[in-house]
């Protein structure tokens, strides 16, 4: 099994099989644009040590998983925000991870980390009210009273 | 890859509150991709996730509006209360601008409701009509801002013709009419018809515009309109296939038949020549015109002949009910039907229908389909068939009565007062029929037993199953099997691959199936034995996996969709 080594924004080098480094597009097609497998570390500048390790911990379990399906934009994916379990738990980070994931798996373009990154803070939002949500993830109210008053009863009728 | 570490704008201070906030580092495509996940287009709570969303700050507002509002359904039908809040919201004047959400709608779709809220007698006057706030709505959309639109609605014209500005990006239209109390002057129906359809076929020479028409009630004089679908164009293809879907209007005194008669055809000719000028021209041809008549017409039409053939030439398939009794009519269109290639002929009475009808066809045929359920007689002769016999793939004979006479089997010895030209098994498997791999027809036990068929053959259906249930000594499955032994023994119909029993038709007075429930379809398969000989093995399958295992077929169940969805099905090995 070749392997490859990747290296982190903060210069941590890491062995991975290629196997599993290609569940990132972006590491496929520069690899697929080398030709070969290389010798030297490939530098991933926007990624730090700890997000690294974590998103590799992800493509190690899934190393096998079916491609997803080609049309990328269809309905049923994005309806359901179902996870499987052990994603559920692998998910179990503090905020400031959790974002840190999706922004990787967003660089590295892997399309399915994304997603469950995405479900997983969908779900955070679920239920729950503005305030609630400002809450949730620190945001400002930046609405003059007017903007927040317009906006309120533009939506009432999704509010039972 | 020379954008900065992420760690470097992790050590904030207060300079802006919301860089504090770490789901807004997430770049906004992102973000959009976590509120699809928020159903939208959903009941009440569960829009209400995108609705808090929205109100969250300004970029959350941005990123939500257009996702809650692409596509807006204002549903009467399902309100109680007489009110659609969400129209209520678009329209409410204490907004001190216009409702944000109205120019993100790309596909609005209306349901008023049969009677309409207002229309019934317990509606709360105050409220206001609902035909106006639906009017006030349609005029805030702006120009080209729709890619779909389904209205149910009793005035089309009134409520958006003329309220809504040009939509080009428009690709998907539908009307469904609502009965109103506005109906449709008999006296020119044909003008009031052809001045109805140009106000929808402006778009039509948008080769991908979809236009659909259900519901309608457009009364031609003694014919009904009931659905109109124009379809965009296939790839490839220049022409754009039309369907049209006809029913006979009953609501007349039956003196003066002649005149009626004669009245219908000029009818489907108006109706079809309305569609020729609609689409602008030439590109069009008639995927399937479907005509229902009366039954009690048999006198003969006096018709401008030269008048059809611009318009009949372009029907590829037709669809008739009661033909034959409407069979002066069809005497004057079957001649001129030169790109027929498909003719399904519903509830035929009378013999040697087709042989009268078709002496010398101008068109070929691939599929022949004839249900006749009160028949006991013969449909068609070998002398009618023999002009399609080198395109024909597909035959259905059917009626619910099988006495041994509809198709002669080879081991019945003709008896001598017998026509020459009668259809039997051996002519139809003979190799005078070198296309035919799909045939449905009454037979006798013994000649399927046989293996007996055709050397192309893929499907053969057998539509007297009640016969066969009384008449074969073990089960159906068995006698399927013993039918394919023979015919891999024989191995001169490489191809055949389905032995099946029964109708999906039903029966047209009753409108139930007679005597069989169930459609069993029968694969059949090679298989060693354990003395290792080749025998042959049958598994019954349903209607939707039997499409899937032979696409090419025509008919299973008409219903049948697309089968792309099976997944689990029985391997077979061919």
């Amino acid at each position: 099994m070749s392997q490859i080594i990747l290296l982190s924004s903060d210069n941590v080098e890491m062995k991975v099989d290629k196997e599993v480094a290609e569940r990132s597009i972006l590491i496929k097609n520069m690899l697929e644009d080398v030709g070969e497998t290389p010798d030297q570390a490939i530098p991933i500048p926007n990624v730090n040590e700890g997000v690294l390790r974590k998103v590799i911990e992800w493509c190690e379990h899934h190393r096998n998983d079916p491609p997803p399906p080609a049309d990328e934009d269809s309905d049923s994916r994005k309806k359901s925000t179902d996870i499987e379990e052990w994603d559920q738990k692998f998910m179990q980070v503090d905020q400031e991870m959790l974002f840190e994931i999706i922004l990787a798996a967003n660089y590295l373009d892997i399309k399915p980390l994304l997603d469950v990154g995405c479900k997983t803070v969908a779900n955070m939002i679920k239920g729950k009210s503005p305030e609630e949500i400002r809450k949730t993830f620190n945001i400002q109210n930046d609405f003059t009273p007017e903007e927040e008053d317009q906006i309120r009863r533009e939506n009432e009728w999704a509010e039972e | 890859m020379n954008s900065v570490p992420p760690t470097a704008v992790l050590h904030i201070g207060s300079l802006s509150p919301n860089m504090g906030s770490p789901i807004l580092r997430l770049p906004v495509e992102v973000l959009t991709q976590i509120c699809s996940y928020l159903p939208a287009n959903a009941p009440t709570p569960f829009i209400a996730d995108l609705a808090s969303i929205c109100r969250v700050n300004r970029l959350f507002h941005q990123i939500a509006t257009p996702i809650i509002y692409r596509d807006v359904h204002i549903d009467y039908v399902s309100t109680f209360g007489g009110a659609s809040k969400i129209l209520r919201c678009f329209l409410d004047s204490e907004l001190k601008h216009e409702h944000s959400g109205i120019r993100y709608i790309r596909s609005l779709r209306i349901s008023e409701g049969s009677p309409r809220p207002d229309e019934r007698e317990d509606y709360d006057r105050e409220k206001g009509g609902i035909r106006e706030d639906i009017a006030k709505l349609v005029l805030k959309i702006r120009p080209d801002q729709l890619s779909s639109l389904y209205a149910e609605t009793a005035d089309f014209r009134e409520v958006y013709q003329e309220n809504l500005g040009d939509q080009n990006n428009l690709k998907n239209l539908q009307v469904r009419y609502r009965p109103s109390n506005e109906d449709v002057p008999l006296t020119s129906p044909f003008n009031y018809w052809s001045q109805r359809i140009r106000h929808y076929t402006s778009r039509l020479t948008d080769a991908k515009f979809t236009l659909r028409l259900s519901g309608l009630t457009i009364n031609l004089d003694l014919v009904t309109v009931t659905e109109i679908d124009i379809k965009p164009m296939e790839s490839g293809s220049l022409l754009r296939p039309i369907r049209v879907k006809t029913i006979p209007t009953l609501t007349h005194s039956e003196d003066d038949a002649e005149k009626k008669l004669s009245h219908i055809v000029h009818d489907i000719q108006s109706l079809l020549f309305s569609l020729l000028s609609a689409v602008n021209g030439e590109a069009f041809y008639i995927e399937e015109l479907d005509i229902g008549f009366p039954n009690h017409y048999m006198l003969e039409p006096h018709l401008e002949r030269e008048a059809l053939t611009p318009v009949v030439g372009r029907v590829r398939k037709l669809t008739v009910w009661s033909p034959s009794r409407a069979w002066p009519m069809m005497r004057i269109v079957l001649p001129f039907t030169t790109n027929l290639t498909d003719l399904r002929l519903f509830h035929t009475v009378g013999q040697h229908f087709l042989e009268r009808q078709m002496e010398e066809p101008p068109f070929k045929l691939k599929i022949l389909y004839i249900v006749d359920p009160e028949s006991t007689g013969q449909y068609i002769s070998q002398k009618a068939l023999m002009p399609h016999a080198q395109t024909l793939e597909v035959l259905w004979l059917e009626s619910s009565d099988w006495n041994g006479h509809t198709i002669q089997a080879i081991n019945i010895p003709l008896s001598s007062n017998q026509l020459p030209n009668n259809l039997n098994w051996s002519f139809l498997i003979s190799e005078k029929f070198p296309k035919l791999r799909e045939v449905a027809v009454c037979l006798d036990v013994d000649t399927v037993e046989a293996g007996l068929v055709g050397e192309n053959f893929e499907l053969l259906r057998i539509l007297n199953e009640y016969d066969f249930q009384s008449a074969c000594k073990s089960s159906i499955n068995g006698l399927a099997e013993q039918a394919f032994n023979k015919i891999y023994e024989r191995g001169t119909s490489s191809k055949f691959r389905a032995i099946a029993f029964g109708t999906p038709n039903r029966d047209l007075s009753t409108r139930r199936r007679p005597d069989y429930e169930e459609i069993s379809i029968f694969f059949g398969r090679k298989e060693r034995d354990m003395l290792g000989r080749e025998v042959a093995r049958c598994t019954p399958v349903n209607a939707r996996q039997a499409r899937y295992m032979l696409p090419d077929t025509v008919i299973i169940e008409e219903d049948e969709r697309s089968l792309r969805s099976v997944e689990k099905w029985p391997k077979l090995n061919n």
